[in-house]
C-alpha cells in the first residue's frame, strides 16, 4: 500500500472520498514505448521495477481534473532521450543501487495522479540518481530543456546518508507546447540535509511535478518550489516525517499570466514527535490565468509536539483571474501547535501611494510591488546558481514588463 | 498538580439524558417504511394538498432517483431509506393554545421547556411532533402588523401565491440528491413572512421533536423579511436515543430583502441515531443582514452548511458556529458565504470542540465572484481537541474571482494548553476553574449570540464539572 494524499478517516468512520473521473487516451504509451526504453536500460532491478509498475499504469485512463480544466491527456509522441544534463557527481539511473531501488519501491505514493506518477515510473527518459556518503556536502544540478520533440519523463531518486548535506537544483525552460511528467523520491537519513530548487519556467505546457520526501531524525528538508506559468502546471509534493525531530520549510512561489493554470498540492504529514513543518506560499496572477493553491497539514496520533503551520499570499492583478485557495488541517493528535493561514488581495493602496510619492509611475510602483514578492527567492537561487537565478528573474522581469508597460 | 493529560475528559462530554426520554409510541397515522411513488400520494392526500404541490413532489422524486449519493462529506452507506417511515402524523389536532396539546406531547415540550420560554422570552412558538405541528402560536399584536406565522401545510393552503412563489426556488430539488428527498416528502415545517419596516421585537421559535424509532423528519421553514424588516427566529431539535436509525433531512430558505435584517438561531441536538443531513440557505439583497447562529451538538452523522447568498449590493453575513463532537459522532459542518454584488462583507467564526473520539469537521467555502468588487471576507476556524482520542480537520475553500477584494482565512487546531492553566492557576484559580474558564472562554462567541435563556441551556449541555476526575 502506498502513501496517499489524503487520509479521509478516523476510527470506525469513513469519509467520502471524490474519485477522479478518467478519460482513455489513443496516444498512451504500450508495450511498444516499453520495449524500446528498455534497450536503453541494463540495470535489471531496475527493467523489473518498471515492468512491475507498467501492469498497474496499462489499466488507468488519464484524469479529468474539473478546476484545472484538464480533460484528460495526451502524451507526445515518445522520445527516448530527453534533452537533459546532469551534474557530474550525479548518477544515471543505470548506476542505481539496492538501497535506491528499494527507495523507489518503498516510497510509493499517489502523486497529482497515480496515472502520471506511473507514467514516471514506467516511460522515464531522464532521470538521476543522487546518492551521498555520510558528512559529504555537494551541490548537484538536473537541467532539462523541454519543447514538442522533447517531453520530459524524469525520475530521481535521492539517497541521502547520515550527517550529510546536498543541495539539488531542477531546472526546466520551454521552448513551448510541450510536457513534464516527472517523480522525485527522496530519503533523508537522520541529521542529514537536503535543499530542493524547483525552477520550472513554462510555455504553454502541460506538467505534473510528483515528489515525495520521507525526513528521518533530526533531518532538515528546505524547498523552493518555484512555477512560472504552464497551460496546467500541477507540482504536487508530500513529505513523511516518521522520525523524531525533523524539519521542513516549503517555500511555493507562483506566477500566472493569460490562460495559465497551476493546481499546486503540497501536503506535510507528521508521523513523530517534535517535528516541524511549514508552507509557505506567494503567488502573483494576471490577466486571465488561474491558480488552485492546495496545502495540507496531516498531523497523526503520537506526534507530539508537533509544530505545524502553512500560509498562503496571493496578489491579484486582474479582475479576470481566479485563486482557488484551500489550505487545509487534518489533525489526530491534540498535544500540537497547528495554524493555517490565506488571504487574497489586491496591490496596497498605501503602499502604491508612497512609492508614487516616490517618483515612481503607478505602473512601475505596481511592477515593483508585484517584483518584490519573488525577490527572496531569486536571491535564495542567486545563492547557489547565478546563472539559474538570472534566467528565472528575467523571465520573471519579462512577464511583468508586458504587464506593467506604461505604452 | 495533576497532569492535565491524566484528567478524564469524558466529564465533559453533554450530558443527554434531559433529551433521552421517549413517549408511548402513539400516532395517528403513518406511511409504510420505504420511499415510493405511493408513499408521496399518501402523503399530499393526508395533507389535502393542492395539485402544484402533489406535482411539485413527484417531481422531486423523480430526481431523486436518478441522483446520486454526495461526493464529500460523511459516509452514508448504511443510511438505509428503505427501512425509514417517511411520514408519521402525530395523535394530535393542530391547535394554538398549549392547553388543547394532548398531554404527553405537551409533557415533552414542557419537560424541553418550550411553554415556559414562550411565556418568557419569544414572539411566537411553533412546535412540530414527528411530522407536523402540533402547536402554533403568535402574539396578537404581531398578527395585526401583518406578521405571518404558519406552519407550512396552512401556509401552502391560505397564502398560495406566496409560497409557490418561494418555495424550493432557493434551494431547487436539483441542487443534491437530499434537497430532492426533501421536495418529496417534506412535511411540517413554519412559514414566516414579516412585511415591510415592520420589526418584530423578541424572537419567533420552532422547536422539532422526533418521538418515534426509524422515522424521518424533514420539515421546511420558509421566511420572508420583507424590505426593512428585522426579525429573530430560534430552531431547536431533540429526539430519544432509538437502536434504529433515523433521518432528519430538513430545509430552510430565507430570503432577506433590501435592508432587512435577519438572524437564526439553531441548537440542534438529534439523538446518536440520527442521520442529519439538513440545507439551509439565505438569499440576501441590497444593504440586508444575515446572521447565523449555530450549535451543532447532536446527531450520529452530520453534513450541514448553511449558506448565505449576498446577491444584493452592500449585503452582510456573519455565522457563528460551534460544532461539538462526542464519542460516536463525526460531524462535518461548515459556512458557505457566496458574494456576488459590490461592497458585501462576511465574518465566519466557526469552532468545534472534538471529545471522546469523536470528528470534527469544518468544510466551509467562501466565494468572491467577479461583480463583488470591495467584498471584503474574515473566516477564522478554531478547534479544541480535549483528549487524543478525537480528530478535528479544517478544510475551507477559499475562491475569489475579482481582484479587488479583501479575504483572509486563520485556522488554529490545538488542546487545552499547560500553559493557559498553569498562568490562570497563577492569579488563584484552581485547575478545575481554570479549565472551566477556558472552556467557556471558547463557546463564549456563540453563547453570547443565543437569547439569554438557551445561553444558559447551552452551558448547562456542555458539563463542565470536572472536580470529580481530578479529586
Amino acid at each position: 500500500m502506498y502513501e496517499k494524499a489524503l487520509i479521509l478517516r478516523h476510527d470506525d468512520f469513513f469519509a467520502t472520498e471524490w474519485k477522479v473521473p478518467e478519460i482513455e487516451s489513443e496516444k498512451d504509451y504500450g508495450l511498444n514505448e516499453l520495449n524500446k526504453s528498455n534497450d536503453l536500460y541494463t540495470n535489471n532491478k531496475l527493467i523489473d521495477f518498471r515492468m512491475n509498475r507498467y501492469e498497474e499504469y496499462s489499466k488507468m485512463g488519464f484524469p479529468k481534473w474539473k478546476r484545472a480544466k484538464l480533460n484528460g491527456f495526451d502524451p507526445l509522441d515518445y522520445f527516448l532521450n530527453a534533452n537533459s544534463i546532469i551534474s557530474e557527481n550525479l548518477k544515471g539511473l543505470n548506476e542505481i543501487d539496492e538501497e535506491g531501488i528499494e527507495i523507489l519501491k518503498e516510497m510509493d505514493f499517489d502523486g497529482s495522479n497515480r496515472k502520471f506518477l506511473l507514467m514516471t515510473d514506467v516511460f522515464f527518459n531522464s532521470g538521476f540518481y543522487l546518492k551521498t556518503q555520510e558528512n559529504e556536502n555537494n551541490t548537484y544540478f538536473v537541467e532539462s530543456v523541454i519543447d514538442e520533440k522533447n517531453p520530459l519523463y524524469n525520475l530521481g531518486v535521492i539517497n541521502l546518508a547520515e550527517n550529510s548535506k546536498a543541495v539539488l537544483i531542477r531546472f526546466v525552460n520551454s521552448n513551448g507546447n510541450s510536457s513534464n511528467i516527472s517523480s522525485l523520491r527522496a530519503k533523508l537519513k537522520e541529521n542529514s540535509e537536503l535543499t530542493l530548487i524547483n525552477i520550472n519556467l513554462y510555455n504553454n505546457d502541460i506538467s505534473t511535478d510528483n515528489i515525495f520526501f520521507d525526513v528521518g531524525k533530526n533531518a532538515v528538508l528546505t524547498v523552493y518550489d518555484i512555477n512560472i506559468g504552464g497551460k496546467v502546471s500541477a507540482p504536487h509534493i508530500i513529505t513523511r516525517m516518521a522520525s523524531d525531530e525533523g524539519k521542513v520549510n516549503i517555500y511555493p512561489y507562483y506566477l500566472s499570466q493569460d490562460e495559465e493554470v497551476l493546481d499546486m498540492f503540497y501536503l506535510i504529514r507528521y508521523y513523530a514527535p517534535k517535528t516541524f513543518g511549514h508552507i509557505l506560499g506567494h503567488g502573483v496572477l494576471m490577466d486571465s490565468s488561474r491558480v488552485i493553491f492546495r496545502g495540507n497539514i496531516d498531523i497523526k496520533k503520537g506526534a507530539k509536539e508537533a509544530d505545524a503551520g502553512e500560509q498562503d499570499f496571493n496578489l491579484v492583478l486582474s479582475d479576470k483571474a481566479r485563486v482557488m485557495a484551500y489550505p487545509s488541517l487534518y489533525v489526530d493528535e491534540n498535544d500540537v501547535t497547528a495554524g493555517h493561514a490565506a488571504s487574497v488581495g489586491s496591490i496596497d493602496e498605501d503602499m502604491l501611494y508612497y512609492m508614487m510619492t516616490r517618483g515612481y509611475s503607478k505602473n512601475q510602483a505596481k511592477r515593483e510591488i508585484a517584483f518584490g514578492i519573488f525577490e527572496p527567492a531569486i536571491s535564495f537561487v542567486e545563492e547557489y546558481n547565478s546563472k539559474y537565478a538570472g534566467e528565472l528573474k528575467n523571465v520573471i522581469e519579462k512577464r511583468f514588463d508586458r504587464e506593467f508597460s506604461d505604452s | 498538580m495533576k497532569d492535565i493529560n491524566e484528567i478524564n475528559y469524558e466529564e465533559l462530554m453533554i450530558n443527554q439524558s434531559k433529551f433521552d426520554f421517549r413517549n408511548e409510541a402513539k400516532y395517528a397515522y403513518k406511511t409504510p417504511p420505504g420511499l415510493n411513488e405511493k408513499v408521496i400520494r399518501e402523503i399530499s392526500e393526508a395533507k389535502n394538498e393542492p395539485k402544484w404541490m402533489l406535482e411539485h413532489r413527484l417531481q422531486a422524486f423523480k430526481i431523486f432517483e436518478n441522483y446520486h449519493e454526495p461526493n464529500f462529506g460523511v459516509d452514508i452507506r448504511k443510511l438505509d431509506l428503505s427501512k425509514i417511515v417517511a411520514y408519521m402524523k402525530p395523535d394530535a389536532k393542530k391547535s394554538n393554545s398549549w392547553d388543547e396539546v394532548p398531554e404527553e406531547i405537551k409533557d415533552t415540550f414542557e419537560k424541553l421547556g418550550i411553554p415556559e420560554a414562550e411565556r418568557k422570552a419569544l414572539a411566537g412558538v411553533g412546535a412540530q411532533y414527528d411530522s407536523e405541528v402540533v402547536y402554533q402560536h403568535i402574539q396578537k399584536e404581531l398578527n395585526d402588523l401583518g406578521v405571518i406565522f404558519l406552519d407550512m401545510e396552512t401556509a401552502v393552503k391560505e397564502f398560495p401565491d406566496l409560497v409557490k412563489e418561494y418555495f424550493m426556488k432557493l434551494v431547487p430539488s436539483h441542487n443534491h440528491r437530499y434537497a430532492a428527498l426533501h421536495g418529496a416528502l417534506w412535511s411540517g415545517g413554519s412559514f414566516l413572512y414579516v412585511p415591510k419596516g415592520v420589526k418584530v421585537p423578541l424572537p419567533l421559535q420552532a422547536y422539532f421533536r422526533m418521538n418515534n424509532p426509524g422515522m424521518s423528519q424533514l420539515e421546511h421553514t420558509l421566511i420572508i423579511a420583507d424590505e426593512g424588516s428585522e426579525v429573530e427566529f430560534i430552531e431547536g431539535c431533540s429526539a430519544p436515543f432509538y437502536n434504529v436509525t433515523n433521518l432528519h433531512a430538513g430545509m430552510v430558505e430565507i430570503y432577506v430583502k433590501k435592508g432587512a435584517k435577519m438572524k437564526y438561531s439553531t441548537i440542534q441536538n438529534w439523538s446518536k441515531n440520527t442521520y442529519n443531513l439538513n440545507t439551509k440557505r439565505a438569499i440576501v439583497d441590497e444593504e440586508g443582514s444575515m446572521e447565523w447562529v449555530s450549535g451543532s451538538l447532536g446527531s450520529f452523522k452530520t453534513m450541514l452548511y448553511p449558506m448565505t447568498i449576498l446577491r444584493g449590493k452592500g449585503a452582510k453575513n456573519s455565522s457563528v458556529t460551534l460544532t461539538y463532537a462526542g464519542p460516536n459522532q463525526h460531524l462535518d459542518t461548515g459556512s458557505k458565504v457566496f458574494h456576488l454584488a459590490p461592497h458585501t462583507s462576511s465574518i465566519v467564526n466557526a469552532r468545534s470542540i472534538s471529545v471522546g473520539g469523536g470528528w470534527a469537521f469544518y468544510r466551509g467555502w467562501v466565494k468572491i465572484g467577479e461583480n463583488a468588487k470591495g467584498a471584503k471576507s474574515s473566516v477564522e476556524c478554531s478547534a479544541l481537541m480535549l483528549d487524543n482520542k478525537s480528530k478535528s480537520d479544517t478544510v475551507p475553500l477559499i475562491e475569489v474571482f475579482t481582484d479587488d477584494a479583501d479575504v483572509g482565512h486563520e485556522a488554529r487546531i490545538g488542546r487545552i494548553s499547560e500553559e493557559q492553566i498553569y498562568y490562570l492557576m497563577s492569579r488563584g484559580l484552581s485547575e478545575i476553574d481554570a479549565k472551566n474558564m477556558i472552556v467557556r472562554g471558547f463557546i463564549e462567541p456563540l453563547v453570547k449570540e443565543l437569547p439569554l435563556e438557551y445561553a444558559l441551556e447551552l452551558n448547562k449541555l456542555i458539563n463542565l464539572e470536572v472536580e470529580s476526575s481530578i479529586g
